[in-house]
């Protein structure tokens, strides 16, 4: 039952990334406008000079920066990809599921600030929202020579997990970290 | 023996009908069919004697119709204690449209999938397979049914 659990939580997470990445363009998101990188106190926020014409709240800081954080009070400005997604742990996911069934219509939750997180991460991964694409339930994330692989839907002979990718000069796709399959539940193993 | 139908109405959906267990076992107990509904959880796995009934149920509660399925092209080989398999993928849009293709490079140690890569092509699935697994580049063999 857990599984399922497991498994519900990230649908209705690619649900979100899905309504995330809507808000973005519908926000005049421009995904080859460079952004600061992370590490920078302003890191993850566009920076000038893309030429983007964006919405959200626009300040200058030297370089003019674009903020559209659709989770203000995220936690970080930028998550690790990995931590982002493995922050769904134990009761963290029960939970998440059910405010998101509940209380989601009512406004952002803790839950939902988290997914917002977990999709910014991937957009942070893949520097911009990059293309969705799917088979059999299992969503690839891609954007350039970055790929982020859900597979959820139909795993193969595993557990649910994901995947992150980079493409070498060669062309090939090889794993961006030391570890070929991340877990969604804590200290998972093959 | 691998087949793949992807509908967009009513729903989209993805189906696959595959014998039950790896291909070296293939042809002993039955097919599973396996089907995913649009951010519908959880899939739909079901076990059944024959490729005929699964497309037959398959008709019946997701309407795929027969005959929109088609062979999933498959290779396997083997080097060492492992066997490996590279299966052709289609990558659908939201809009259930096709986007891309790509090759999947399966490793498993006995009946364990302990690796899945996903290339662009068939040429890097295979040189993928050879440099990280030594599996030489003549040693593959199509099995799709």
């Amino acid at each position: 039952m857990l599984d399922l659990a497991w498994q519900a939580a990230y649908y209705n997470f690619l649900w979100h990334l899905e309504e995330y990445h809507k808000a973005l363009t519908k926000a005049g998101y421009n995904p080859n406008q460079p952004r600061v990188p992370a590490g920078n106190p302003d890191g993850g926020q566009w920076t000038g000079g893309g030429g983007g014409s964006g919405g959200g709240n626009s300040h200058d800081s030297g370089a003019r920066t674009q903020n559209i954080n659709l989770y203000p009070d995220a936690i970080e400005p930028v998550y690790p990809i990995e931590a982002a997604l493995t922050f769904f742990t134990g009761g963290q996911v029960v939970a998440a599921v059910r405010s998101l069934r509940g209380l989601w219509a009512a406004g952002a939750t803790a839950s939902s600030r988290r997914i917002g997180g977990a999709a910014k991460a991937i957009e942070d991964y893949l520097g911009g929202p990059g293309r969705t694409i799917e088979k059999n339930g299992n969503f690839v994330f891609i954007r350039g020579s970055k790929k982020v692989r859900l597979d959820i839907g139909n795993p193969g002979r595993d557990k649910p997990h994901f995947q992150i990718e980079k493409q070498t000069p060669r062309g090939n796709w090889k794993d961006a970290g030391a570890q070929h399959r991340y877990y969604f539940r804590k200290g998972e193993r093959p | 023996m691998k087949l793949s139908a992807v509908i967009t109405k009513p729903k989209r959906t993805f189906c696959e009908i595959t014998s039950v267990g790896l291909p070296w076992e293939y042809g002993t107990v039955g097919v599973e069919l396996f089907v995913a509904l649009d951010h519908e959880y959880p899939s739909h796995r079901e076990i059944v004697a024959s490729v005929e009934e699964a497309k037959q149920i398959a008709l019946e509660k997701f309407g795929v119709s027969p005959d929109v399925w088609e062979p999933v092209k498959q290779w396997q080989a083997e080097s060492g204690s492992r066997r490996f398999i590279i299966e052709h993928s289609y990558f659908y849009n939201t809009a259930g449209a096709i986007d891309s293709e790509g090759y999947y490079l399966y490793v498993f140690e006995g009946s364990r999938n302990t690796r899945d890569d996903l290339q662009d092509t068939f040429a890097w699935a295979k040189t993928v397979a050879l440099e990280d697994f030594g599996v030489p580049l003549d040693a593959w063999r199509e099995v799709t049914s």
